[in-house]
């Protein structure tokens, strides 16, 4: 903007009206701003979520007529096993895509950034790489390594340890486990990140004050580390927990919830029920479920760190 | 400009219907046509009406009109297959001067998942496969979304090509779509698809076996003497969950008859009879006894049957679709699963996805036409040529496999098929009995057979998913 002072108009106004607030208030414009991204919002979330809210208290096909059944379908989701072990298994798979990597995120991240080591950025990137790749592809790689003839079945038995060796994936102990542990691997990378970039803004006198007071590496991280990584612990555990409940791709293409029913989950059950045998209803009171979970996790989360604080 | 294109679209809309009711007509005419002069000797006498001669020869006069007709295939993935398709289709518009077809190949989950809400929209298809069974096209059918092929069918004698079982098994339904495997017709197959037992006979010899199994017994003995020899008797992948089922069905097969479980599927009773415990047993004596590949319950069917044509195992339970993928050597058998004794000849064996026309189809005229000339003697030479199992029996195909070179287990695929349609019973696949069955039956087998619930466990989630279903159909 040049500062040259603006030729007076033909009209010779050069006075605005007078203002009806001080400047720098919001006006009512400002909504005509948001407005275009309030209308696809609403058109392709808010809406369809809303109208899948209704369908949820119906049942059929979702072509032919629906009939009008009320809350059976969430009575439906309460009581039957199959549909009740699938929130179970998102709640297990929590442990492996959110508290695990957190924690050893946490542990890595408070120990490398007091400490020199040469490359460190590649280490970040390489650590981070699965975070970034296609879960299809993730998932496609870990279907091959766990497969009964793969290479970590080839592993154990070349190291003596073939006794261990097991078809992971179609085993009713460890089949969940063996998915969540791939979570695991997926989340840190993203975790450490976090927690990395957080524990560079710490001070070092900080640490150096509680050396001087005696304190040892346990009252380092305790006093310092983790209340200063507290803000990227609440986005790394609302990010990964979101992931977990959400999960579909790595089951989809690992074991289709199999074996048995050893990983269904829930958003495979919504996949399934809407578009393998035409349960529309069912599917979407899966799904509200299934969002006000991760709003219900999400909200506990921010008012836990809120609480903290 | 945006007005004349506006205009210009909604013009060509309304002329739409009647340009194409004319063209279609016409094709309808020269393939009736083409059908009752150039039949092989072995089409039983369809003469064709008298009309259709009439049609033909005022479409001579009229100029062909163009008309695109839009087939949609849910064989993604199975190049033979769509090579047989390629050749039909270039045939049928060299017969139909005017038509074109646009050819859209989707894979078979993503045509099943969205055919319903495609269907009931405007722009559909002309002719598209489907899926059988109640979840499927019964769905369809009970919406309303799938147009009766009954005329084009009894002018042509589609029965007389495949037989009353086979036709009834791929396309009858009650227009309410509750009652399956009579009414009218809603979808006709253009080539088959078979489950049978494949068998490795290099290692049938090494342990003093001659020829396949004629009965359950006999194939039991070999299966304990496969174990006994260190070799894998049954090769068996159950992530996809085919394999269970159709194990479970043979074993059904056995221990009642064909006809009992072709009741099941179609559903007749809300009961399932009692021997369903019986193959129960077997299935999980089978796993425990270790005749079944090491770690069956993580591989899939495709990985396990790649095992087998490496020489691995002495059978493997698998379709005949899958014959021509993977390289066995010609040594190798496919055959009917045995059953009962030798006399009885049956297996799932059905139509591959069936051909149907939507209500809202554009050129419903043509479409039939196309579904009429697939299916015809002379599509079974073409099929046969790309090495795929013709629903159509000819009666030719003996020589036409010899033609063609067609060995091992590729000749036992067309042959075995024949040998069912003419002498035995085509059976359904189980899972058509309920939308859900198939998910139920894979997912209960596995735990079944890997020792997590007991085999009266089994059939009572079986007869839970089962009854439930059989109870609302037939009762609204």
């Amino acid at each position: 903007m040049s500062l040259a002072p603006v030729p007076v108009t033909a009209g010779g106004r050069r006075k605005s009206p007078p203002r009806s607030r001080a400047p720098g208030e919001p006006r009512r414009i400002g909504y005509l701003f948001i407005l275009p991204a309030v209308l696809v919002y609403a058109g392709f979330v808010f809406a369809p979520f809303l109208h899948s809210i209704y369908l949820s208290f119906f049942e059929g096909n979702g072509i032919t007529r629906m009939e009008f059944v009320g809350v059976a379908n969430y009575v439906d989701i309460a009581t039957n096993p199959v549909l009740r072990s699938a929130f179970i298994h998102a709640l297990e798979l929590i442990v492996f895509y959110s508290i695990i990597p957190i924690a050893i995120g946490l542990l890595l991240a408070s120990v490398l950034h007091r400490s020199r080591i040469r490359g460190v950025a590649f280490y970040r990137t390489a650590l981070f790489l699965p975070y970034v790749i296609a879960p299809t592809a993730i998932a496609v790689i870990w279907r091959w390594i766990l497969a009964p003839r793969g290479p970590l079945n080839s592993f154990l038995e070349a190291v003596g340890l073939g006794a261990l060796a097991t078809p992971w994936l179609g085993d009713f102990t460890w089949a969940l486990p063996s998915v969540g542990l791939v979570g695991t691997w997926v989340m840190f990378g993203l975790a450490l990140a976090l927690l990395l970039a957080g524990a560079q803004k710490i001070p070092l006198e900080l640490y150096e004050a509680v050396r001087l007071d005696g304190g040892g590496l346990w009252t380092e991280f305790r006093a310092v580390t983790l209340p200063g990584l507290r803000y990227e612990i609440v986005v790394a555990l609302v990010l990964t927990t979101t992931a977990a409940l959400r999960n579909f791709d790595i089951i989809y293409v690992m074991t289709s919830g199999g074996p048995g029913n050893a990983t269904v989950v829930p958003s495979y059950l919504v996949y399934q029920q809407a578009f393998k045998v035409a349960q529309i209803g069912a599917a979407a009171a899966m799904g509200t479920v299934l969002i006000l979970a991760i709003v219900g996790v999400n909200l506990l989360i921010t008012r836990m760190a809120r609480g903290s604080s | 400009m945006r007005e004349t294109t506006l205009g210009g679209r909604r013009a060509r809309r309304v002329l739409h219907p009647r340009t194409t009711a004319i063209a279609s007509l016409a094709a309808v005419g020269l393939v009736l046509a083409a059908c009752s002069s150039g039949g092989s000797s072995t089409e039983s006498s369809s003469a064709a009406p008298e009309s259709s001669g009439a049609t033909a020869a005022a479409a001579s006069e009229a100029p062909a009109e163009a008309v695109e007709l839009w087939v949609q295939s849910g064989n993604g993935g199975a190049d033979a297959l769509l090579a047989g398709y390629e050749a039909l289709n270039a045939a049928f518009e060299a017969a139909n001067p005017g038509v074109t077809i646009r050819f859209e190949v989707k894979s078979f989950t993503d045509l099943v998942d969205t055919l319903p809400l495609q269907l009931s929209g405007d722009d559909v298809p002309d002719v598209t496969q489907v899926n059988q069974g109640y979840g499927s096209l019964g769905q369809l059918v009970g919406s309303g979304l799938v147009a009766p092929l009954d005329d084009v069918a009894q002018a042509n004698d589609w029965e007389g090509r495949q037989g009353p079982a086979l036709v009834g098994l791929d396309g009858r339904f009650s227009p309410d779509g509750k009652t399956m495997g009579s009414g009218d017709l809603y979808g006709m197959s253009a080539t088959g698809a078979w489950v049978g037992l494949y068998m490795n006979m290099d290692i049938a010899k090494e342990l003093g076996i001659t020829a396949p199994p004629t009965s359950l017994e006999e194939m039991e003995a070999m299966l304990a003497k496969a174990k006994e020899s260190g070799k894998t008797g049954l090769m068996f992948g159950a992530t996809d969950g085919g394999e269970q089922i159709w194990l479970m069905a043979n074993l059904l097969m056995a221990y009642t008859s064909p006809q009992t479980v072709s009741d099941v599927i179609n559903g007749t009773s809300e009961q399932l009879p009692p021997e369903m415990l019986q193959a129960a047993e077997t299935m999980k004596a089978w796993a425990e006894a270790g005749y079944l590949t090491e770690g069956w319950a993580a591989l899939d069917s495709t990985e396990v049957l790649g095992m087998f044509a490496d020489g691995e195992g002495l059978f493997a339970l698998n379709g005949s679709w899958n014959v021509f993928q993977s390289d066995t050597p010609e040594s190798f058998r496919l055959v009917p699963f045995p059953l009962g004794d030798a006399s009885t000849i049956a297996a799932i064996a059905t139509g591959d996805l069936p051909w149907s026309v939507p209500t809202n189809a554009k050129n419903p005229d043509v479409a039939k036409a196309y579904i009429n000339f697939i299916t015809s003697p002379e599509a079974s030479e073409i099929w046969i040529k790309q090495g795929q199992v013709p629903a159509t029996v000819s009666g030719n195909e003996t020589a036409l496999v010899e033609a063609n070179g067609l060995t091992g287990v590729s000749a036992d695929a067309v042959l075995s098929w024949v040998n069912v349609m003419q002498n035995g019973t085509p059976v359904g696949f189980p899972d058509w009995a309920t939308p859900t069955w198939y998910d139920t039956i894979a997912q209960s087998s596995t735990a079944l057979m890997a020792g997590e619930i007991t085999p009266q466990e089994f059939v009572d989630a079986l007869q839970a998913d089962y009854g439930t279903f059989t109870a609302e159909r037939m009762g609204s």
